[in-house]
């Protein structure tokens, strides 16, 4: 497992039986997350690639990410392509402004199932 | 319509005024505050967290692209009604700024679209398709249309001061918001 912290947010990666999974817990309020997000998702990419296992993003803890957070989490949807790395994002319908905001995220699926959104 | 004299108080509970220096950290504590005030008007949970993520939007735009003196706050302003809840932020803006066009161009932009979910998805797209930046995105304002369910509005008065408001329209009758 591997752990990075910043301010309110905490990110765990997890390997278990058949996927890297990057779970986000607390809040991402940084006036700019991109600076730590964008190396965390590239290494996370870049195990999941050498694993030979697909990444999940699971949001679903995830109390509150201000809008600045979806940019690198949408562009981490295109390394996902870039890099041949199938990505699952996952989030909680329970939680009305992930249900919100997540569901738009479908828009970057793929008939492929390379990229999939994932409500639970 | 009629409102009652508990109602009354219970709304008036839900109003709140706050300067804030123009922090980042201190944006962030204006989140409890925002939600507690709503939760006295007898607003939802649902409703207190979306209309504090409204707030938390406005206020960071309010750090990022305001232009402050020494001194000088953001005044954060919200107000409780039976049907709608106004969240108000105001910030001195630069003459001629630049910041003003693009937002007023966003807000039109995202006018044009009959329902703010097929905004919010084409803000998406956009992001997607550019090199990433730290920059303006508009994502925050089209995520206030559509995530906060909200009218965005503004003005500048003569003094320079951006006062940008949005209209949450509670329980909006003939308004489908997209569920997933």
């Amino acid at each position: 497992m591997k752990r990075w912290l910043r301010g309110e947010l905490v990110l765990e990666l997890l390997q278990s039986q058949g996927e890297l999974r990057l779970l986000w817990r607390g809040k991402s309020t940084e006036r700019e997350p991109g600076h730590f997000l964008v190396p965390v998702l590239a290494e996370s990419f870049e195990s999941a690639r050498a694993a030979g296992l697909p990444l999940v993003l699971d949001f679903a803890a995830l109390e509150y990410m201000n809008s600045s957070t979806f940019t690198p989490v949408v562009k981490a949807l295109d390394d996902s392509r870039r890099l041949s790395v199938p990505v699952i994002l996952e989030y909680a319908l329970s939680r009305k402004w992930q249900a919100l905001s997540f569901s738009a995220l479908r828009t970057f699926e793929t008939l492929d199932g390379r990229i999939k959104i994932s409500g639970k | 319509m009629r409102v009652n004299g508990v109602k009354k108080q219970q709304l008036e509970l839900g109003a709140l005024d706050l300067r804030i220096e123009p922090e980042w950290e201190a944006v962030k504590a204006a989140w409890d505050p925002c939600r507690a005030a709503l939760a006295r008007a007898g607003l939802t949970a649902d409703e207190t967290y979306q209309i504090a993520m409204v707030a938390q939007e406005l206020l960071e735009n309010a750090v990022k692209y305001g232009a402050f003196g020494k001194g000088e706050r953001i005044l954060l302003g919200v107000r409780a009604a039976e049907e709608d809840v106004i969240v108000e932020v105001k910030n001195r803006v630069g003459v001629d700024d630049a910041h003003l066009s693009r937002f007023d161009r966003t807000i039109q932009w995202i006018r044009g679209f009959q329902d703010p979910f097929e905004a919010y998805v084409e803000r998406m797209k956009l992001v997607s398709a550019q090199p990433y930046s730290h920059g303006e995105s508009g994502l925050g304002l089209t995520r206030i249309a559509y995530e906060g369910r909200s009218i965005i509005d503004f003005y500048v008065d003569d003094e320079n001061v951006l006062a940008v408001s949005a209209v949450y329209r509670r329980d909006a009758p003939g308004v489908t918001w997209r569920t997933p």
